[in-house]
């Protein structure tokens, strides 16, 4: 698969457990090439996880500060990239909780001050045209892991192995959850074209 | 089971990611050298040594200071000791001023006597 525009233009030769290994004895720029290499992988996670690109930043900065702290603790002959974005999903996962209760506070306030629901956001894609609106509805009716994996892998061109590793499941599953989101897409797409020209 | 939210508010350029992975790495980095200092210091036997001295040479400067008004009075009296014996020497040696002219005439007491 051919290099995404936001991957890393200069690659470094060094492994990632090496980078860090440099970066525990004290080279910032190794460990400066070992962010810049998972940051976006990381931030899209956290950002699924999420919703908030802000949100998503400042737990990869988390992460990262972790990281940096416990480099020297890290087993080098384990991967680099499943242990990091296990942590990204912890802290993302554990701020999501933070925010839902925080969420869930000021809907009683509300409701306690009398104050009315804030209106749903008006949905943009359902105007754009029957076959978007149609992939829209069945972009959303899809299994949330299908969907996670469907974006990340089709829509911001990720490699199988890097999701995989991201959501901790294996490469195969995230080509099955690609795939059938693929075909459920196909699939609403196909319908919104045969009701068009039987009308 | 976990929903997802899609991805769509996070930009996807190069100049991104290069600015935030810049921004993160100086975060990161930064933090952990103020951590890393401080624990080098708090493991260091020569900082605990260097502390322990600081700490003595404190203590000694505060039981100085605290004793010198004694120190003051001890050298006072023994300047009365050893000064001589009449009261107009007395007068010059036991003041820090010039003395008036009713002490230079009737001693160093002449105050007092009121």
């Amino acid at each position: 698969m051919a290099s995404h525009d936001g991957e890393p233009q200069t690659d470094d030769p060094r492994t990632d457990a090496m980078l860090l290994a440099a970066a525990a004895g004290g080279d910032d720029a190794a460990f400066a090439v070992l962010v810049r290499r998972h940051v976006r992988a990381g931030t899209l996670l956290a950002a699924q996880y999420l919703g908030d690109r802000d949100e998503a930043e400042d737990v990869m900065q988390e992460a990262f500060i972790l990281v940096h702290e416990k480099a020297r603790d890290f087993d080098a002959t384990r991967p680099f990239a499943p242990w990091l974005y296990g942590i990204v999903r912890r802290l993302a996962a554990n701020r999501r909780i933070r925010a839902a209760r925080r969420r869930r506070l000021l809907g009683v306030w509300r409701a306690a001050a009398g104050d009315a629901p804030a209106a749903p956001a008006p949905d943009h894609a359902v105007a754009a045209g029957m076959e978007v609106a149609a992939l829209s509805v069945a972009l959303r009716q899809l299994p949330p892991m299908q969907r996670a994996c469907f974006e990340l892998v089709a829509l911001r061109e990720l490699p199988i192995e890097t999701v995989a590793a991201m959501h901790d499941i294996s490469e195969s599953t995230v080509r099955q959850h690609v795939f059938r989101a693929r075909q459920a897409l196909r699939g609403a797409v196909d319908d919104t074209r045969g009701s068009g020209r039987n009308r | 089971m976990i929903e997802f939210f899609d991805t769509s508010s996070v930009p996807d350029d190069r100049a991104h990611w290069d600015a935030l992975a810049a921004r993160i790495a100086a975060a990161a980095t930064h933090r952990d050298g103020r951590v890393t200092a401080l624990a080098s210091f708090a493991e260091s036997r020569v900082s605990w040594t260097a502390a322990a001295l600081a700490v003595a040479a404190g203590a000694l400067l505060i039981v100085r200071t605290s004793a010198a008004p004694a120190d003051r009075s001890i050298v006072r009296e023994w300047t009365y000791a050893v000064a001589p014996a009449d009261e107009l020497a007395r007068t010059f040696i036991g003041s820090d001023r010039p003395p008036r002219v009713d002490e230079l005439i009737l001693g160093r007491d002449a105050g007092k006597a009121k």
